[in-house]
């Protein structure tokens, strides 16, 4: 499987301060990166629970929730419509304020967060979404571009770095080309380049395969599993889709908001409960 | 990356920023007419005096404007003579007065002007130049911009001033059609014979100082020595006090100033408009950068910059507009109406406040963009 990031290597990357350097990364606290990665959980949640409206409207969407994940872990969510994979996915990307409970991402609690540190905490974070949402007025190689404006690169590094992400993802001859003159499945491919492009040690999907079709959907999932080996990322996926749940390392599901870990479950019975 | 962005999202649907970018041009160039005609009036309201080289100027207390003055003794004018600092003096003439052209049946409103004979206190080069043509009896000087209602104004044609024939000797360029239909300048002695006024009479009187008289110093010394029903003015203060009768008393400034705050008021929500349907196209990309951490500043910055763009593009074309339609408007009317620096860093001000108020209004949306609901 070809390395996503060909222009910098895992120690370039490392020296480059963003997200290598364990003292200079806000997510992560001194010592926790190298020597001990596997000793601070990339999400760690605990005892969450949620509620929408108040008063006679109040309805709990999560009970008393548990998950933790680790760097270079890849795990799907799932659950049928309504359970709160979306609530529990959005309140782990620090865009929703948590109620009750704690969130950790890398050591870093999220309850009770300014909205400045929210924003801090979420471009450190790589967001795909169900649906593409690029800038029709911006090339594929532009909005990825637009992403490197979170991260410290340097003029030079951008120009090659967004190149060599698009390449990644299939789309080295269409750098040029706006989202209208792409297929859906390469609009998707150019945002989850713009996510990964300012290697997020935590990579959040909201069904990223569900419009693509089964060769743009199996890139994805595989561009997803190399990142999570290569650059030691945790992973969180909700989704619905076999091919996602095939890569994954565990599988969680979501039912009535309360979530019930499967770490043995065998594939074709969780098909199963999926389908 | 912020404006980059911002040029990007202007020009994807050239068509539709063509159709913003003419109504824009539209309310701006409302904008300019609008502040033009305003510093026409202005201009034009003290184009007397500006054609009268004088530094101060001795008026009744009742005094009003040119064309509505109250007379004085002369005596006064000789008084003030005496001060010291002041060089010379002279009496200026003012009055309404009717003007008949012997084709037409249609009485006209003019304003005479009667001088004495002194060229010293005249700055225009055309009253100079015709200035020995009025101290002949009965021939006087007239607006070469006159109103076509006060009919045949060639040199020589002969027509009737308050009931007395009169004949045109020569031209001058006044032009202030809100103030007369048209200007005669003559001799004190055909002022005199014209309006029956008392030869002692005077409605403005002119003073020169001697050269290094402290203006400020003369003035108060004169504001001792003239009764209580007379006021000293310095130049400026006389052409300002004219200029603030037409723009501040008159119906004419309230008009254009009206104008100003329409044409403004429909560049704000032209422009909200146009940003509101960009901002609404684009809502989810929008969310998405505040997703992905882009802060509130920079997405409000992106719309700020659509906001510039556009409001620059609709101002570009609209000056070149206005210049145009001034030269029209002075060719037909001689409202004295052109482009100056001041005027279009006036409408530059009122367009970046155009955008600064629509953007604020219109960014609230992105404000409340809310990244969730992507999920």
């Amino acid at each position: 499987m070809r390395n996503i990031f060909k222009r910098l290597t895992a120690n370039e990357y490392r020296s480059k301060g963003d997200t290598g350097n364990p003292e200079k990364h806000p997510l992560i606290g001194a010592g926790d990166f190298q020597a001990g990665r596997e000793k601070t959980p990339a999400v760690e949640v605990k005892a969450v629970s949620h509620c929408y409206g108040a008063g006679e409207n109040r309805r709990q969407v999560l009970f008393d929730n548990h998950l933790t994940i680790h760097p270079g872990e890849v795990v799907t969510m799932t659950g049928p419509s309504g359970s709160g994979k979306t609530t529990l996915l959005t309140l782990i990307g620090t865009l929703r304020s948590l109620q009750e409970g704690s969130i950790t991402v890398y050591g870093r609690a999220t309850k009770g967060l300014s909205a400045a540190e929210a924003v801090k905490i979420r471009r450190k974070i790589g967001f795909i979404f169900q649906t593409h949402n690029l800038f029709d007025s911006l090339t594929a190689y532009e909005n990825v571009k637009l992403a490197t404006t979170l991260a410290d690169w340097s003029g030079r590094e951008v120009h090659g770095a967004v190149v060599d992400i698009l390449a990644a993802v299939g789309l080295a001859e269409r750098c040029s080309y706006k989202p209208g003159k792409l297929s859906v499945g390469q609009r998707q491919r150019v945002a989850i380049a713009r996510a990964l492009i300012n290697r997020p040690k935590l990579i959040l999907a909201d069904e990223p395969t569900a419009a693509l079709d089964k060769d743009s959907g199996g890139l994805i999932v595989e561009i997803l599993r190399e990142m999570a080996n290569a650059e030691n990322c945790a992973v969180l996926i909700v989704t619905h889709d076999n091919r996602v749940l095939q890569v994954a390392d565990r599988i969680v599901h979501l039912v009535d908001g309360q979530i019930s870990s499967m770490p043995n479950m065998d594939r074709c019975l969780l098909q199963a409960v999926v389908e | 990356m912020r404006l980059e962005l911002a040029l990007k999202n202007t020009f994807a649907n050239r068509t539709r920023t063509l159709a913003s970018v003419c109504g824009l041009t539209f309310a701006i160039l409302l904008m300019f007419m609008q502040l033009g005609f305003l510093e026409g009036v202005r201009k034009g309201a003290a184009l007397l005096y500006e054609y009268l080289d004088f530094d101060l100027a001795i008026v009744s207390n009742k005094y009003q404007t040119m064309g509505d003055s109250e007379s004085f003794d002369r005596v006064h004018l000789a008084q003030a003579m005496c001060a010291r600092g002041v060089e010379k003096g002279m009496g200026l003439l003012l009055s309404q007065a009717t003007w008949k052209d012997p084709d037409n049946t249609l009485l006209s409103r003019i304003i005479i002007i009667g001088l004495a004979r002194s060229p010293d206190f005249i700055a225009d080069p055309d009253i100079k130049r015709g200035f020995d043509t009025i101290f002949i009896p009965d021939k006087i000087m007239l607006d070469r911009f006159s109103q076509p209602v006060v009919g045949n104004i060639a040199i020589g044609r002969r027509a009737k001033i308050n009931g007395h024939w009169i004949e045109v000797a020569s031209h001058f360029k006044m032009g202030m059609f809100f103030a007369a239909d048209t200007f005669a300048v003559m001799s004190r002695e055909t002022f005199l014979h014209l309006t029956g006024q008392p030869p002692q009479d005077l409605s403005v009187g002119l003073l020169k100082l001697k050269p290094g008289a402290d203006r400020g110093a003369v003035k108060k010394a004169l504001e001792k020595i003239l009764p209580d029903g007379l006021q000293v003015f310095t130049r400026d203060e006389l052409i300002g006090k004219e200029q603030d009768f037409f723009i501040s008393q008159k119906p004419v400034g309230f008009m254009f100033e009206t104008g100003v705050a329409v044409a403004f008021c429909v560049g704000v929500i032209f422009l909200f408009q146009v940003l509101s349907v960009e901002i609404s196209n684009r809502i989810n990309e929008y969310a998405t950068l505040k997703a992905i951490g882009f802060d509130l500043s920079f997405i409000c910055g992106v719309g700020l910059n659509q906001a510039i763009l556009f409001a620059l593009m609709g101002y570009a074309p609209s000056f070149f507009i206005a210049i145009g339609l001034f030269r029209l408007i002075y060719a037909v009317s001689r409202l004295p109406v052109s482009m100056n620096i001041h005027l279009a860093l006036l409408v530059l001000a009122d367009v970046l406040s155009m955008c600064a108020i629509s953007s604020v209004l219109v960014l609230q949306k992105v404000r409340r963009a809310d990244p969730v609901e992507l999920f």
